[in-house]
């Protein structure tokens, strides 16, 4: 395990030296947030209430997803397919270590700095500048422990993506492509309410709910109960499960078909 | 003067015919790019298309406008993309030295650069934009006389400067900081407020998207013009002078760069 916060530290260390990397990032998150609510502000015109949200329960809910999307950022799946198609991927399985263990661990450092500079002055801006307020409650602490699932979840799907590279070299399409699809269908474009119901059924038995629309609106509803908060963070919890299993057999398929180019 | 255009278009022309020749060597790579373009554009639709199904207008605008606005949108971004891309690499070539070749050759240092790559997905862009906007005007029941299709072309090519040197100012920071990544990355970001009516926003932002960042000059002002022309203000009317002057200023900015850049020493 130490090895392993060994390099989450060294992530860590290593992004901080990228201030100015993290001022534009910051800028361009916060410029987002702007959009957001004068969009969403003219969406709702007069009304009160769309698809039983709320003004402010749609703001908080776009701002903390666009907040994840930048938070999750941590180009997981560029660093492995560099290695891979480099071959620096040959020295890293001869280490004593799990290979996906230490691209996660990895990967997870440069999480916490995302957290550090761009989240959470986002969030205070939110709160700050736009007045925006939360129910406060158990949503909260549920809040809290569904974003280190959700987290999991989007780095796994982005190693699964990043493997893809032992057998092609064209990752900008996928990754572009992963992107679209999991913002949108996880609600990171337009809140799940808005969606017509047949596609809210269907998308409730896909992962990618579980990244952005869980965290968000475990926020932003306080109507929920705690069994259904519990539900919610199962759900979760099974499709981490899933997908790591899927990712470790995809790994131990994809390993075999490695080729590197002379060296 | 005009030799000299003759002389470049038909240079870059010839580079490009190469560059694309080399590029579908790798075909596989070409269709998924082009792929994840038309997601990346299809995604904005999809928002569009939910958001539609509860509200019936934006600001006063009909789906069928805003799509109008979005397929000019995409129109207008595409020769940034396409021909300037680039621009991504500047940073790369300031770092590693490798950018003093562009010194060493008779020709325009702005054109030898750009000229080293096309992206050739940008042209799935264009074909999806096209696509929407035949789709929109059809449903609007707008007529193409030959006086708006001139239009259209002068304010896309008005509209379409107005992005590149949006980028190529902001891909300049390289040259001073050697790390212009999230700068561009904003203003490509910036990019997007294009495609919302710059209505939606009020006093201080519509004053910044109009006059500073004049980012309403990319999509929403002359669709206003096609859609809407007693709204439209006077200031489409400047829109092909905002383009020039401010490719002009991307221009000056480039070349302070190129000429305070000195090298790595190696």
């Amino acid at each position: 395990m130490r090895r392993y916060l060994a390099l989450t530290k060294c992530a860590f260390l290593t992004g901080m030296v990228w201030r100015a990397h993290f001022i534009f990032t910051l800028i361009s998150n916060l410029a987002y947030i702007v959009i957001l609510y004068f969009l969403w502000k003219s969406i709702y015109g007069v009304s009160q209430t769309l698809n039983g949200m709320t003004f402010n329960q749609v703001f908080v809910y776009m701002t903390v997803t666009s907040s994840i999307f930048v938070l999750f950022k941590t180009w997981l799946e560029w660093q492995v397919s560099r290695d891979i198609i480099s071959g620096a991927i040959t020295t890293q399985l001869t280490k004593p270590l799990d290979h996906q263990l230490m691209v996660l661990s990895h990967a997870f450092g440069r999480t916490l700095n995302n957290a550090l500079v761009i989240t959470l002055p986002a969030l205070a801006v939110l709160f700050g500048i736009f007045r925006a307020s939360i129910p406060v409650g158990w949503n909260v602490l549920f809040f809290c422990l569904s974003l280190p699932l959700a987290c999991l979840l989007s780095l796994v799907i982005d190693y699964i993506i990043g493997l893809t590279s032992f057998y092609t070299e064209s990752l900008w399409g996928i990754s572009t492509t992963k992107e679209i699809i999991v913002l949108v269908l996880s609600g990171g474009l337009v809140p799940l309410g808005f969606f017509p119901e047949v596609m809210r059924n269907i998308l409730s038995y896909l992962p990618f709910q579980a990244i952005y629309h869980t965290p968000a609106s475990i926020l932003t509803d306080a109507s929920l109960s705690l069994a259904d908060y519990t539900s919610m963070l199962g759900v979760q919890a099974a499709w981490v499960i899933v997908l790591l299993v899927i990712s470790r057999l995809f790994f131990s398929q994809a390993v075999k078909a490695v080729t590197i180019n002379g060296g | 003067m005009f030799a000299n255009l003759v002389h470049y278009g038909r240079l870059y022309l010839r580079l490009e015919a190469q560059y694309i020749k080399a590029r579908m060597n790798y075909r596989v790579d070409f269709i998924v790019s082009s792929i994840g373009m038309i997601f990346s554009n299809i995604a904005s639709l999809a928002v569009f298309w939910v958001l539609f199904h509860t509200i019936p207008h934006l600001a006063g605008w009909t789906f069928e406008e805003i799509l109008f606005i979005y397929g000019f949108y995409l129109l207008a971004v595409s020769p940034a993309q396409i021909f300037f891309d680039h621009i991504w690499q500047l940073r790369y070539h300031l770092m590693e030295g490798t950018f003093i070749k562009y010194y060493f050759r008779p020709l325009n240092m702005m054109f030898y650069y750009m000229s080293e790559m096309v992206d050739i997905k940008g042209f799935a862009q264009v074909v999806l934009g096209g696509a929407v906007i035949a789709y929109a005007s059809t449903q609007l029941g707008l007529t193409w006389t030959a006086g708006r299709i001139g239009l259209m072309i002068l304010t896309l090519f008005s509209a379409s400067l107005v992005v590149i040197a949006i980028l190529v100012i902001a891909s300049c920071a390289a040259f001073w900081t050697l790390q212009s990544y999230s700068i561009l990355a904003l203003a490509f970001r910036l990019r997007e407020f294009a495609q919302y009516p710059t209505t939606i926003f009020d006093g201080f932002f519509r004053f910044l998207f109009t006059y500073i960042i004049p980012i309403g000059f990319i999509a929403f002002y002359p669709s206003q013009l096609m859609l809407r022309p007693q709204e439209a203000s006077w200031l489409i009317y400047i829109s092909p002078v905002v383009g020039i002057a401010l490719f002009a200023l991307a221009y000056l900015v480039w070349s302070v760069g190129v000429n305070s850049y000195s090298g790595t020493g190696s």
